[in-house]
């Protein structure tokens, strides 16, 4: 239903150690935010398209497109960092600089190498690893067992919600600003309900099987390969290598 | 308003972390008494969790052609108080990471400042100023959902302009801009949220009001 979410639980990484996925994109991700983005962001960015496409199996246009929706987002938001203050040609008083058109560049590239990185994690590992990978983190028990009712009912309510708008679409109860708004208000409405409704059978539910406060939930058991995981980091560290090399040749 | 993955330096996505820490550690100690005295609202809180998730991830009609979706932030903060919005809204803002590329890992702590802490607070406060004041439960949602948005978008522009600094305006041009830009998008976004979840809370107390008085809206 989520596409990241699919890929995740379908790909063949998927009973892959967590740590062995979560670790090296981590550590591509601080690289990117704590080297300057050339030669990071390019090298980061190929990086994790391998990682994805060749080692994950997942097809090169789906992990494109998973790609495309927040580089929208990117793009949209540099655009706030190329305009600065200053006489320009319209009525509006904004104008860019070659400085400020740069860095505009600069941060558009961070920001899609280290979405890249995020994006990694999305489409190589379920929520349900991640999850227990951070209650082996220490992470409260409280937090982890919200974590994982909220992603069990999430799903429930995006179907019912998209249920409610195809039959409203249907009804023409999309056509207009006005007729659309009020549409939406209604259906947000309706999944409300539904969601304290389900919420409340869950917990009868629980509470008929002597729910105490915490959630246990068997995981399977997954070899840690740390060869992989070697390799991977090793990866990454090859890319920290080059950008340190690369500021000190551009500096001398 | 989410600053997307990598938008923010090392130092400045450190220090809105550092920021945001408290209120979370928190949220998370409520969320941890609450359970122990009333383990039965612990799917409330799912509940609300999972709602807003599902409120970024529908999408409701914006002038400017494209689509954007609501923030979901006042109705949260309203029905189920500004405390537990910082641990639900942080985790919200975890899955949109992971599972949607929505925001990001290392501008988590900036996001959740300006929407789990501030946005939720603002609305909240707004909400029962004017409810207060009117008496209205209609307009006092509408001013919680205006107020939330507003709140959240300034504070994005702040952080953004701290982070990219003018070379000549420096911080203070630099928030102007992002305020100017966002707000072709952010205001008209304010006022349509504002209609629905004034139309959804007021909808909620007569189709179900034994819900709203459990959650003390009514």
């Amino acid at each position: 239903m989520l596409t990241l979410d699919v890929l995740a639980n379908t790909g063949r990484l998927r009973h892959r150690h967590a740590v062995e996925k979560v670790v090296p994109a981590l550590v591509l991700l601080i690289i990117t935010i704590a080297r300057p983005a050339i030669p990071a962001a390019p090298l980061v960015l190929a990086a994790t398209t391998f990682a994805a496409v060749a080692v994950g199996r997942i097809p090169l246009r789906r992990w494109l497109r998973a790609l495309a929706l927040p580089a929208g987002f990117i793009a949209s938001g540099t655009i706030g960092i190329m305009l600065v203050s200053g006489d320009g040609p319209g009525p509006i008083p904004l104008t860019i600089t070659e400085a400020s058109a740069i860095e505009a560049g600069r941060v558009l590239l961070r920001s899609l190498a280290g979405t890249s990185a995020v994006v990694l994690i999305g489409v190589t590992t379920p929520m349900v690893d991640i999850i227990v990978l951070l209650r082996s983190l220490r992470v409260p028990a409280a937090v982890t067992d919200l974590m994982t009712s909220m992603y069990r009912l999430m799903f429930d309510l995006i179907a019912t919600g998209r249920q409610l708008r195809t039959s409203q679409t249907a009804r023409l109860g999309h056509v207009g600003l006005r007729r659309s708004v009020r549409s939406a208000g209604l259906g947000t409405t309706a999944v409300f309900i539904r969601s304290m409704h389900r919420a409340k059978r869950l917990q009868i539910g629980l509470d008929a099987r002597g729910y105490d406060g915490e959630l246990r939930v068997l995981s399977n058991e997954r070899p840690l390969g740390m060869a992989r995981l070697a390799i991977a980091v090793t990866v990454a560290i090859a890319i920290l290598a080059v950008s340190l090399i690369w500021a000190r040749s551009s500096v001398g | 308003m989410h600053i997307a993955e990598g938008f923010l330096p090392q130092s400045h996505a450190v220090a809105w972390t550092v920021a945001s820490a408290p209120f979370v550690v928190h949220g998370v100690k409520q969320l941890n008494t609450q359970m122990r005295e009333h383990p039965d609202t612990r799917m409330l809180a799912a509940a609300a969790g999972a709602f807003s998730f599902f409120l970024s991830a529908l999408k409701i009609p914006s002038v400017t052609g494209s689509s954007s979706h609501p923030t979901g932030v006042a109705i949260g903060a309203v029905l189920f108080r500004p405390p537990i919005m910082a641990i639900t809204g942080v985790i919200v803002l975890f899955f949109q990471a992971i599972l949607l590329a929505h925001g990001g890992l290392t501008t988590l702590g900036a996001n959740a400042f300006s929407m789990a802490i501030v946005g939720p607070w603002a609305g909240y406060g707004a909400y029962r100023l004017v409810r207060s004041s009117t008496g209205s439960l209609w307009s006092g949602a509408f001013a919680a959902a205006v107020v939330a948005n507003l709140a959240t978008y300034i504070t994005t522009s702040v952080q953004l302009g701290m982070a990219f600094p003018e070379a000549d305006g420096g911080v203070l041009a630099s928030i102007a801009t992002f305020l100017g830009i966002f707000a072709i998008t952010q205001i008209p976004l304010a006022i349509i949220e504002g209609l629905l979840t004034a139309m959804v809370v007021t909808w909620l107390s007569s189709y179900s009001p034994a819900e709203m008085k459990e959650l003390a809206v009514l």
